[in-house]
């Protein structure tokens, strides 16, 4: 009974660390808007901001998360690489706290082209795109480092 | 048209009210007093059937009337001052709990100290083991509710009329710590279905946050006063632990509870529920949940095996917020409701199915 209890938790951990966070380069890129001055930031870092647990920008003023459709690709690409869990498993999460009254997800936008225009229109915002998606002049492309 | 058939229309209104009123609020280009609403819900609606007994308002020909829906409404006036009301109905069937109109399920107003201190005033969720602030979404959780044995418990409650404050406290390594201390009052149900008070209550609870992503331990406990049916006040003092593991494909969850209301008797009650996620779409769980009593009598004291249930679950969920669900399980114990509760008596055997759908934006 105890092996198998302990195969069971090994099982578990062994799991748990295949869901580890790529290091490979992300496929998609992080934009904020022209005016932010910030040039790049890590996986941890990026996946703390879209968890809302990261809420300022260096400079104290608000980070504007804005996330893709629970449906999209792109979004379970960057669930998988930036949180090393799947949409599933985030969406449980902001469920749990959208429904304990503790805090709500960040906005979606249907598509590349309007996160784009949010992420234009909204100095604190930071959002992801296919990488395959001209990001434009009016918005920055930033690094993401492991 | 049928009570049962009315209460659906109503719920069905309900929640396409709200997804549309979601819709418009997520359009761009809104005044800016929209823009710091947001509109948020769940349904789960559910038809069970059980086989020799009536149990936890589930009767044997089966029933629709089965479901827990609400409504929440947020407005963020800025960063530090949020307003939060939630509607809700739970229907369960055949149960005495169950109530035909959506009630006020929470109100209360946020202040917001830091981004790691909070302050909460009103009507506010409990913040009580794993499941108790969320127990009605059914996204969060595999089966159509969580364990009745630790959730559904006689002195206690969803919800909180007074204050609660929370923080949270970095640790080292990767470690952090929630905490949470509550004060004030909330309503029973004792059974006959009388409605008292437990008044003068608080407590508190703590979530440790392992380095492991999804993986915390957490305890807690409260006192508050009580007057039991025919009885005198007395107090009634509960603990409880929790270990809660969601690493995305594997999902364990356990919790142990016990309380002591003084003279009158003592209760504990613990689940152990663990499940594997097969595809990005199926997923299966199993449950096992044990409440026992023990009364003191003249010389003599009673155990009565309240609920021995064993459950499992298969999920399929075609979008991560729009969950099936169907589910097996076999209670023995004294929950039957088709006939008075007799705590001297022999453990029923009953076997119940639920299959629901489940939705949450």
């Amino acid at each position: 009974m105890v092996g198998r209890l302990i195969l069971v938790t090994m099982t578990m951990v062994a799991a748990a660390a295949a869901q580890s966070p790529s290091a490979d380069p992300p496929p998609f890129h992080v934009i904020v808007a022209r005016a932010n001055p910030v040039s790049s930031i890590s996986r941890a870092g990026l996946s703390s901001v879209f968890m809302k647990r990261t809420r300022t920008w260096p400079d104290g003023s608000p980070i504007v998360p804005v996330d893709q459709p629970a449906t999209s690709r792109t979004r379970e690409l960057f669930s998988r690489s930036v949180h090393g869990k799947s949409v599933a498993y985030v969406t449980r999460y902001w469920h749990r706290l959208i429904f304990s009254g503790r805090g709500i997800p960040p906005i979606e936008m249907p598509s590349d082209a309007a996160v784009i225009e949010f992420v234009r229109a909204n100095r604190g915002a930071i959002g992801y795109v296919d990488r395959r998606t001209a990001a434009g002049d009016d918005v920055r492309v930033i690094a993401v480092t492991p | 048209m049928s009570a049962g058939m009315r209460e659906l229309w109503r719920a069905g209104l309900v929640a396409a009210a709200s997804l549309l009123l979601t819709a418009a609020a997520q359009a761009q280009q809104l005044p800016r007093w929209i823009s710091r609403l947001s509109i948020h819900g769940y349904l789960s609606q559910a038809y069970a059937v059980s086989d020799d007994h009536q149990i936890l308002g589930i009767p044997t020909e089966g029933t629709t009337d089965y479901r827990d829906l609400a409504l929440q409404l947020r407005y963020d006036q800025d960063k530090a001052n949020i307003f939060i009301v939630q509607l809700r109905q739970e229907r369960l069937g055949d149960s005495p709990k169950s109530r035909g109109d959506v009630e006020l399920d929470w109100a209360f107003y946020q202040r917001n100290i830091s981004d790691r201190l909070s302050l909460k005033a009103g009507r506010i969720p409990l913040p009580l083991g794993i499941f108790n602030e969320a127990g009605g979404a059914g996204t969060t959780f595999p089966f159509f509710r969580p364990p009745n044995e630790f959730y559904e418990r006689q002195y206690t409650s969803k919800t909180l009329e007074g204050f609660l404050g929370s923080m949270t406290l970095g640790g080292p390594a990767g470690w952090s710590f929630d905490l949470d201390a509550y004060g004030g009052q909330w309503a029973l149900d004792q059974f006959g279905g009388d409605r008292a008070d437990a008044r003068e209550a608080f407590g508190a609870q703590i979530w440790a946050n392992t380095p492991l992503q999804g993986v915390r331990i957490g305890g807690g406990a409260y006192r508050c006063t009580v007057e039991p049916r025919d009885g005198v006040a007395a107090d009634y003092l509960m603990v409880h632990g929790s270990i809660d593991a969601d690493l995305d494909r594997w999902r364990l969850a356990t919790e142990y509870l016990s309380g002591n209301l003084d003279y009158y008797g003592r209760y504990h009650a613990y689940y152990g529920q663990v499940g594997y996620q097969f595809t990005k779409r199926v997923s299966v769980h199993a449950r096992g949940a044990v409440a026992r009593m023990k009364l003191p009598g003249n010389g003599y004291t009673i155990t009565p095996k309240l609920s021995d249930d064993v459950g499992i679950a298969i999920n399929y969920a075609l979008h991560p917020a729009l969950i099936f669900k169907l589910e097996g399980h076999t209670n023995e114990g004294l929950l039957r409701e088709d006939a008075p509760l007799n705590l001297y008596g022999s453990p029923s055997k009953t076997r119940y199915v639920i299959a629901s759908v489940v939705a949450g934006f």
